[in-house]
Parts: C-alpha cells; structure tokens; sequence
C-alpha cells in the first residue's frame, strides 16, 4: 500500500517544477477551503472569489513557506485574511471584546454555566430540521467575526486550539478563551431566535 | 478495612477528578479539544458522576444546532476555476513582464527590483524637468559661492601682505629679482611674479597657501595645495592660479598711486594660463578663467576686493591682462608707466 503524499511534499514537488502535485493540494483542500469560507462569509460567491485568490497566492509565494511547518494551517491563513478582507470591504462590523460577557450586551452578567443552568430543555429543540438550520446559519453569521472564524474553524472543521491558534495569529489562551465564548453566545442568540421562530421551513429568505 | 480504604480512596479521586472537571473542561471534551490524558481522565469522571453525564447532555444539546447547518460542495468547476485563475494571472504576469524592464535597485532598498517602461519614462522626464530647472540655479549658486570664498581669500592675503608691509618699514612683500623673466619657462618657478608672495608665507604672516589657490578653477584641486605645506615655496607657486602686479623693485604700501587703487593681486590672467603664453586670447575681452570667464576679482593695494566683469579698470579703462597694448609677450616686458596695471603670471 502506497501512502498518498504529504500536503508539504506536494507542495514541495509543485516547487520543484510538477504540475501536477499543485493541482493535488487544489483536489484534496478545494471543498473543506470552500465550506469554511462560505461559513465565515455567508456568501457562495465569496467562498469561490477568496478560495481561488487563496491558491493563487500560495501559488505565488510557496517558495516562501516554511517546510518545517504544517501546510493546512498556513492555506488556511491566507483564506481566513482574505476572507476577514472582504467581509472589511463589505461592511463594518464591531467586534466583541474577548473579556466581554457571554451575553453580551443584552445578555448582562450571563456566564456559560448560567447559560446551562437555566436551558434544562434545549430551546428549539422541536424546531423543524432546515428551520433549525435557518436559524443557525442567521444565528451564526450575525455574530461578531471574531467569534464566528473561531467557531467555524474549531467545531465545524475540528482545527485544534494550536492549530486555530496558528490560522489566526493569536496566543493559544486567547482562542481557547474565544471558542467558549463563541459557543457561548451562539447558545444564547440561538435560545433567544428559536423560541420566537414560527415552525416552518419559510421563516427566512435565501439560504446557502 | 482494606475494601474500606479502597472505597475511600475510590472517592476522593472522583471527587478530585469531580473538582478538576468543570463547564470549560467539559466543553473542550464536547468539542473534542482536550489531550488525550485530558479526556480520558473526563472519560473516567463521567463514569461516576451523574451530574456531569447531565451537564455534558446539556453541552451537547446546545451544540446539537450546529450539525444542522451544513453547507453545499463547491461547484463542480472549482478546481478547473482554480487552476484557470492560476494560468489567467500568470498569462497576465507574462504580458506585464513584456512590458517591463528589469530595473535593479540598489541592495538593501527593497523596492521590488523591476519598474514598468512607463514609470521609467516618467521617471526619466521628471528627472530632466528637474534638471532643466535646477541645474543652472545651482550651478549660479556654486559659481557665487566660489566667488564669495575666492574675494575672502584675497583679502586675507591683504592682511597678510599689510602685516608684512608693517613689519617691514611699509614695504610689500618683494622677492627681489635683477632682471629676472617674470613668466615660467622650461618648468622654472623661479621666474614666476608671483615668487613675491613667497615672503608673506617665509615670514609667517600667511601659514595657508590655499589662499594662493581660487577656488572658482574647476580645473585645479585647491587640496593640493593645501597637502603641500612641508612643500617648498615653489612647488607651492606652481600651484597657485592667482596673479600679482609687476613688481621689479620694493614697493611700499605709502607709494600707491591715487586717485585710483591699483591692483595688487588678481585671478588669473587669461593670456598666460597654463603657464604660457596664448597668443590665441583676445585680452580685451576675456576674462580670468578661474570663474568662468565670468569676471575676475581684484585686490586692491588699499586691502579692498573687487568684482571686475570685465578686464577693464573701472577709473582708468586700462587693462589688466596687458601691458600697454602689447599683444606678444616673451617674459621680459615691463610696463612704462606707473599707472599701467599688469597682472603678472
């Protein structure tokens, strides 16, 4: 059994002039790539204009990547920065101190215990199945971007605190600290949204 | 009693195990973010600890939403797009690349090493409009400097010569010579005029021959000049591009002819640059070339320092450069009258 190449060894034979190994990393990342994008954006036409942008910049300077480091970390860097530049050129968005309450600013003193103590009955839980994907999807793209990359990153594409850590080029606390706040209050905009959602599928417009 | 103390110690690792593991220790465990020694000691605390089954069921509950949302593949041209994006750029890059000249910069500088055809036109226009403006205003400028520092070296070789003349019964600085060439021939200084400067500096009373040198002669480096202070008095004359009145007797600083003041020294006279003389120079109209052939200045026998833009005195309209109106000089001719200025190589 032949095991398949290494990301950093396909993009070491990439640079070393085959073609075809450029176009392996493409094949193996193109959809996980797309998918946290277009989680991150909200936006399918974004999730293609920033994956491809996010290739041809590694095309562009994969001479410059550190081989004693992993590559889906770095690719995922360039998508995460280039994905956060759109969202700036789209609009501006006030980010969330990390010290900030769980709840926010209508959420007062709420921490993520409080949160558990007083969900004994998981709100929305009778919520039709794309009604509830509804409402996550508004749920998750009104939260702040700092707290929406990290959720996306860490629970949807399994990154791990280090590795979540490297992507957003913070101190492996501050992800830590961010994760549990994004879980935090995506609980609490999902319990406020559901409990107020009418049960079919026409509750909001568009979709991904 | 043994099966006791192993209930006992049973219990309290739960109840460590019970302490250690909280809300945040149990979401990490619900999103799969613990080390493996982490969750196994969770792992283990669950076993014995309904209220933290519970407290995990409610985690999850809340992170139960998020699997709903799941989003679509990618087109199915994604890759194609990808890579046609790829080859677009590239394509692009070579077009850009045709159309552009590699332009090294300077290491260090970091300007990305290659600028386009039409930057370096516009660069190259930029730099002539700047030339075209600039250069002649500094060019003036240099030449009025030079001018300035020539006239304020002339006149410290007054107070020099003054200070001579004082120490001196009110004699001028004399070399004394019997009949001597005062033009340099067959590599010579010693027939040079100018050898009556040298008592100023024999004496002290000057310690810098660099005042002997016009700073307005591009031709000549004044540092010479000055590296040549162990040098001896006629190596430092060969240097010199500065010229004196005719001297072939002591003059005395009292035997100056009014109304008007003579000349004393000058810049160079055109009709014996380079040590020779040019037949070819018309006197009358050429000035010293030691600025230019702008004009010449002068110092007078009274200590004061004159612009002249022309060869001609002022007062008398005599000319400096000659003798009379002679037009050939072999190095013996001397002037007739007292009043003839002759500014002598």
């Amino acid at each position: 059994m032949v095991n398949a190449p290494t990301d950093e060894q396909l993009l070491a034979d990439h640079l070393a002039g085959d073609g075809a190994s450029f176009e392996s990393l493409v094949r193996r990342y193109q959809k996980e790539l797309y998918q946290f994008v277009l989680r991150f954006t909200n936006s399918s036409a974004a999730a293609e204009d920033v994956v491809q942008d996010a290739f041809l910049q590694v095309h562009l300077v994969g001479a410059t990547f550190d081989t004693s480091r992993r590559f889906k970390p770095w690719l995922f860097t360039i998508a995460a920065n280039k994905a956060r530049d759109w969202l700036r050129r789209r609009t501006r968005r006030q980010e969330v101190p990390l010290d900030a309450k769980v709840g926010g600013e209508d959420g007062g003193n709420q921490s993520f215990a409080d949160l558990l103590a007083d969900d004994q009955q998981s709100a929305g839980a009778d919520l039709d199945q794309d009604v509830s994907r509804q409402v996550v999807q508004r749920v998750v793209r009104e939260m702040p971007d700092n707290l929406r990359e990290v959720l996306v990153l860490g629970y949807f594409h399994g990154f791990a605190y280090k590795e979540m850590a490297s992507v957003l080029d913070v101190p492996l606390g501050t992800v830590k600290s961010r994760l549990h706040a994004a879980v935090a209050s995506f609980a609490r905009r999902y319990k406020a949204t559901a409990q107020n959602a009418p049960a079919h599928e026409d509750m909001f417009d568009g979709g991904l | 009693m043994g099966k006791n103390r192993q209930h006992n110690e049973e219990t309290q690792t739960s109840m460590n195990e019970k302490e250690f593991v909280r809300d945040d220790a149990l979401l990490d465990f619900a999103l799969n973010q613990c080390a493996p020694d982490e969750t196994e000691r969770i792992a283990r605390a669950l076993q014995n600890d309904a209220e933290m089954k519970n407290r995990l069921e409610l985690i999850k509950n809340v992170l139960a939403p998020l699997d709903t949302w799941t989003t679509p593949p990618p087109p199915a041209s994604m890759v194609s797009d990808i890579l046609d994006h790829i080859a677009a750029h590239q394509n692009q890059a070579a077009d850009d690349q045709a159309t552009t000249i590699p332009f090294e910069q300077s290491e260090g500088r970091g300007l990305g090493g290659i600028i386009s055809l039409r930057e370096l036109v516009a660069l190259a226009a930029c730099i002539l409009i700047f030339v075209g403006i600039l250069f002649p205003g500094l060019r003036l400028a240099r030449q009025n400097s030079r001018m300035r520092t020539c006239a304020s070296q002339m006149r410290a070789l007054g107070v020099g010569a003054s200070s001579y003349a004082a120490a001196n019964s009110g004699f001028l600085p004399y070399a004394g010579t019997s009949n001597g060439p005062w033009l340099v021939r067959r590599g010579q200084p010693r027939g040079s005029n100018r050898r009556h400067l040298i008592p100023i500096f024999r004496g002290r009373f000057l310690v810098n021959p660099k005042l002997l040198q016009c700073p307005g002669d591009d031709g000549k480096p004044t540092a010479d000049v000055q590296d040549q202070q162990e040098d001896n008095e006629w190596s430092i004359l060969r240097r010199s591009n500065i010229n004196v009145q005719f001297m072939d007797k002591p003059v005395r600083i009292t035997m100056v002819v009014r109304p008007f003041v003579m000349p004393y020294i000058s810049d160079a006279n055109p009709l014996f640059a380079g040590g020779q003389f040019n037949e070819d120079v018309d006197p009358a109209t050429t000035n010293s070339p030691s600025h230019g052939g702008q004009g010449q200045n002068i110092l007078h026998f009274d200590g004061s320092v004159g612009w002249l833009s022309s060869p001609m005195l002022n007062r008398t309209g005599d000319n400096i450069w000659q003798i009379g109106t002679l037009r050939r000089y072999q190095g013996t001719e001397q002037p007739q009258q007292t009043t003839d200025a002759f500014m002598t190589p």
